[in-house]
């Protein structure tokens, strides 16, 4: 008796054993996430955080890079990579006290020439940085400053109040100096294993242009801005790159994905119980259509506001998202930093007040179309130019607004451009080109000086073309001002000038969201974006 | 097994499926020529009835966008058959050149022959392709890229017909009694010629508008929100699980147009045997 029971405990007991080693196992070394992304242009040269505007290269470099400091979830400010530092009561003055015991992925030690090398890099005009360098302050960036081995001085010639809260973003994340010293720009664009070298959880090992790119865990990673020095717990994450949206979504219905990124509301509610959903509202400027200020028919403030007065976007955005998302009433999201504009009316759908506008402004005349013509017979068109892929919810929109603004008797004509081709629309060796009317984006910021990429002359994203000295003036006194209050009444004025303007016309907020599916502790920043270093597979 | 058909049957030219063909080609003509005539929502017009299925209202149910699909349907009937009907006169325009170039220059027929291989070579739909890689996209340019695609197949038909009507026995003759090479190519080789090629255009038809529909697919055809069989198809596909409806009736529209332009084809084939 006493031998069987023996036996019986043997028998329960070493499959256990084993079954518990091998989850252990699983978790520990083999595991392995995979995430699904759009990752949309990613591979076109926007693998550089410091040169790259696009949100998708600052939440996958997340991964792999880490910023002096961090954000917690109240807006407060919190060491990462700095333990801790002083700002001079100018604002003209950050010291920086770095750690003394992070390396790089490639071995270099983490020090205050690091940092100097990165912020050289952010500035270097060859970086040609078209969100990196405007976080920290754009012009008012007077340089980095070695004063120690791990101190370093970050100076600026004008106080800029959204440095600290920029600082934390993934498009300041740290290099290795020895990349920057060693790579060429057009190499740091293109990305790569030897190239995105940071400190991050993850280290980049394999990357296969517009399909996937492998990471592995950092296992000397221990300063997680969280505070824990725990390694991360898989060993690997799979970024697998999908446009399609569709695809993702049935990717993660499946469980070929655990994390799918880029999802829109209609996905949600045909994916599977066990699918869990992580939605965080964008801060920064909502999805918005920015009217081309200096060409053609918008030139004239009228047609503009007739133009914005005269679709129904709720509707559109009821129809294309099954009421996930809402409509914005301003330029800026409310949850972005202080500056949202209580009174704001937004651009409500007012046709009969489209018409008034069109008709003041010498728009009496349709055609056989019923397309409103000037006195030469000139239809009144507007050409839109987006870059593909151009999601289905964004082209439900446009379908309501098409047949919104012909019954004010606006044609609107869209075209989704290869995103080569509409780099060549946007842009060329001289600035912004702007050939086109009207183009759209949401840009994602915490902070309210995002406005000055939109709206100051010479903004990098002014795709509105706007030149005007008040909005300049309040831009600028904004981006300086200490007193939140007065700061805040700042921005105010510039929403109440684009609602009297109608240069940039929001149409809904955006929102991250993020589903996944046997994965516990997936932490997610203040943009809802995902942070893989303490998530683990159940 | 062989199933012997009745000698009455073989004889038939005219079968049931002919009159349902010919019909069925009829109402799509008319509603390419005449959309206005049959439609109750304009092709663009929205509304908050997004995704319906079909119903007594909307017929063929409603898209993403609240817009009637039967309506689209209708009014995406005169682009998905111009495209095809402009490839196809083109394709059949100059193989008729051709093959009457290559029985005056009859020198010419080998290497028009090879250069028609090397292109054949080539899927339709690769080379179509290939054509709007440079052109870039829009309804112009993938008529364009169709008739490019289509045409070597036609070329080659064609010669292989003016080869045979060459050497036939009343060319022979004809040469014998004098008759000018020029005056030939009307009076024996068109008259010979057009009817195999006129065969070939009806069916090509179809696959003209299976390409163009496949391109407009591809988000290289007529651009949104135009309506067009093949950009429809595309629109409902990421829709499947919610609305098959969007799909489902612009394919099986392109489905039953093949079939009837095979059923025409098969006609005219008796007709002329």
């Amino acid at each position: 008796m006493k031998i069987k029971f023996k036996k019986l405990l043997a028998t329960l007991i070493i499959p256990s054993v084993l079954l518990v080693g091998c989850v252990d196992n699983l978790q520990d070394n083999n595991s392995e996430i995979t995430w699904v992304i759009a990752g949309n242009n990613l591979f076109n040269g926007h693998m550089d955080p410091h040169s790259s505007q696009l949100d998708a290269s600052a939440y996958l470099n997340r991964q792999i890079f880490d910023s002096l400091v961090s954000v917690d979830d109240d807006g407060g400010i919190k060491p990462w990579l700095a333990t801790e530092w002083s700002v001079s009561d100018d604002g003209l003055s950050y010291i920086f006290k770095l750690r003394e015991d992070v390396t790089f992925h490639d071995g270099e030690k983490f020090d205050a020439n690091a940092v100097k090398a990165n912020f050289d890099h952010v500035i270097a005009k060859s970086t040609e940085s078209a969100q990196a360098a405007s976080m920290i302050g754009g012009d008012s960036f007077a340089g980095a400053f070695v004063l120690d081995d791990y101190l370093v001085e970050l100076k600026l010639s004008n106080p800029f109040r959204p440095l600290l809260v920029n600082l934390s973003s993934a498009f300041l994340g740290m290099y290795s100096p020895k990349v920057l010293a060693e790579k060429s720009q057009g190499e740091i664009r293109a990305g790569g294993p030897e190239v995105q070298v940071g400190t991050g959880p993850f280290i980049l090992r394999e990357s296969v242009t517009n399909v996937e790119m492998l990471l592995e865990r950092n296992n000397d990673y221990h300063w997680a801005p969280d505070g824990s020095r725990d390694i991360p717990r898989v060993n690997a994450l799979r970024i697998l790159f999908v446009p399609d949206e569709s695809a993702r979504e049935i990717a993660i219905s499946r469980g070929d994905a655990d994390v799918a990124s880029n999802l829109s509301g209609i996905s949600l509610s045909t994916l599977p119980a066990e699918v869990h959903i992580n939605k965080t509202p964008s801060p920064g400027v909502p999805y918005s259509v920015y009217l081309n200020t200096k060409r053609d028919v918008f030139k004239d403030v009228n047609v503009r506001l007739a133009f914005a007065y005269g679709f129904d976007a709720k509707k559109a955005i009821e129809a294309a998202f099954q009421g996930e998302n809402e409509w914005p009433l301003s330029i800026l999201s409310p949850t972005t930093a202080q500056s949202y504009l209580d009174t704001a009316k937004g651009f409500a759908y007012q046709p009969d007040l489209a018409n008034k506008l069109l008709d003041e402004s010498g728009w009496t005349s349709k055609d056989a179309e019923g397309y409103r013509v000037d006195a030469a017979g000139k239809r009144l068109t507007v050409y839109w130019a987006s870059w593909t892929p151009f999601p289905p919810e964004h082209q439900v929109i446009v379908n309501f607004m098409v047949d919104d603004l012909k019954q004010i008797g606006i044609e609107l004509i869209h075209e989704a451009l290869e995103p080569a081709q509409y780099q060549a629309a946007y842009s060329d060796a001289n600035g912004l080109k702007l050939d086109f009317d009207l183009t759209d984006w949401s840009f994602a910021s915490l902070d309210p000086i995002v406005l000055s990429n939109h709206l100051a002359s010479g903004g990098y994203q002014n795709a509105s073309a706007v030149s005007d000295a008040e909005v300049d003036a309040w831009l600028g006194q904004a981006a300086i001002e200490q007193d939140t209050e007065k700061r805040r009444l700042l921005y105010q004025k510039v929403q109440e000038w684009n609602e009297a303007n109608a240069a940039i016309v929001p149409i809904y907020l955006p929102q991250s969201v993020v589903a996944f599916r046997d994965v516990a502790d997936l932490s997610f920043d203040s943009y809802g974006w995902p942070l893989f270093y303490s998530a683990y597979l159940l | 097994m062989t199933v012997s058909t009745p000698l009455k049957a073989q004889k038939r030219l005219v079968h049931f499926g002919t009159y349902l063909a010919f019909a069925f080609l009829l109402v799509i003509v008319l509603l390419a020529v005449f959309p206005g005539l049959f439609a109750t929502f304009g092709p663009l017009e929205t509304s908050e009835n997004v995704r319906q299925a079909p119903n007594l209202e909307h017929l063929f149910g409603t898209d993403a966008s609240g817009r009637d699909v039967f309506n689209r349907m209708i009014f995406g009937t005169g682009a998905s058959l111009l495209i095809a009907l402009t490839t196809v006169t083109f394709a059949l325009l100059v193989s008729l050149t051709v093959g009457m170039l290559v029985s005056i220059f009859r020198g010419s027929q080998k290497i028009t022959a090879k250069a028609s291989d090397v292109l054949l070579a080539i899927p339709e739909l690769l080379l179509a392709l290939i054509v709007l890689a440079v052109l870039g996209k829009g309804t112009i340019q993938v008529g364009v890229a169709v008739a490019i695609a289509v045409l070597p197949a036609y070329i080659r038909v064609s010669l292989i017909r003016t080869r045979e009507i060459l050497v036939s026995g009343f060319m022979v003759t004809s040469k014998q009694l004098g008759v000018s090479k020029f005056k030939s190519v009307f009076t024996h080789v068109l008259p010979n010629l057009l009817p195999r090629m006129l065969l070939m255009a009806v069916l090509g038809v179809g696959t003209s508008l299976v390409i163009a529909s496949s391109l407009s697919f591809l988000g290289l055809g007529v651009q949104p929100p135009n309506p067009e069989w093949g950009a429809m198809l595309s629109e409902g596909r990421l829709e499947l699980s919610r609305a098959w409806w969007i799909s489902f009736f612009p394919g099986l529209m392109v489905l039953l147009t093949v079939l009837a332009l095979a059923e025409v084809r098969a006609w005219l084939k008796r007709v002329f045997a």
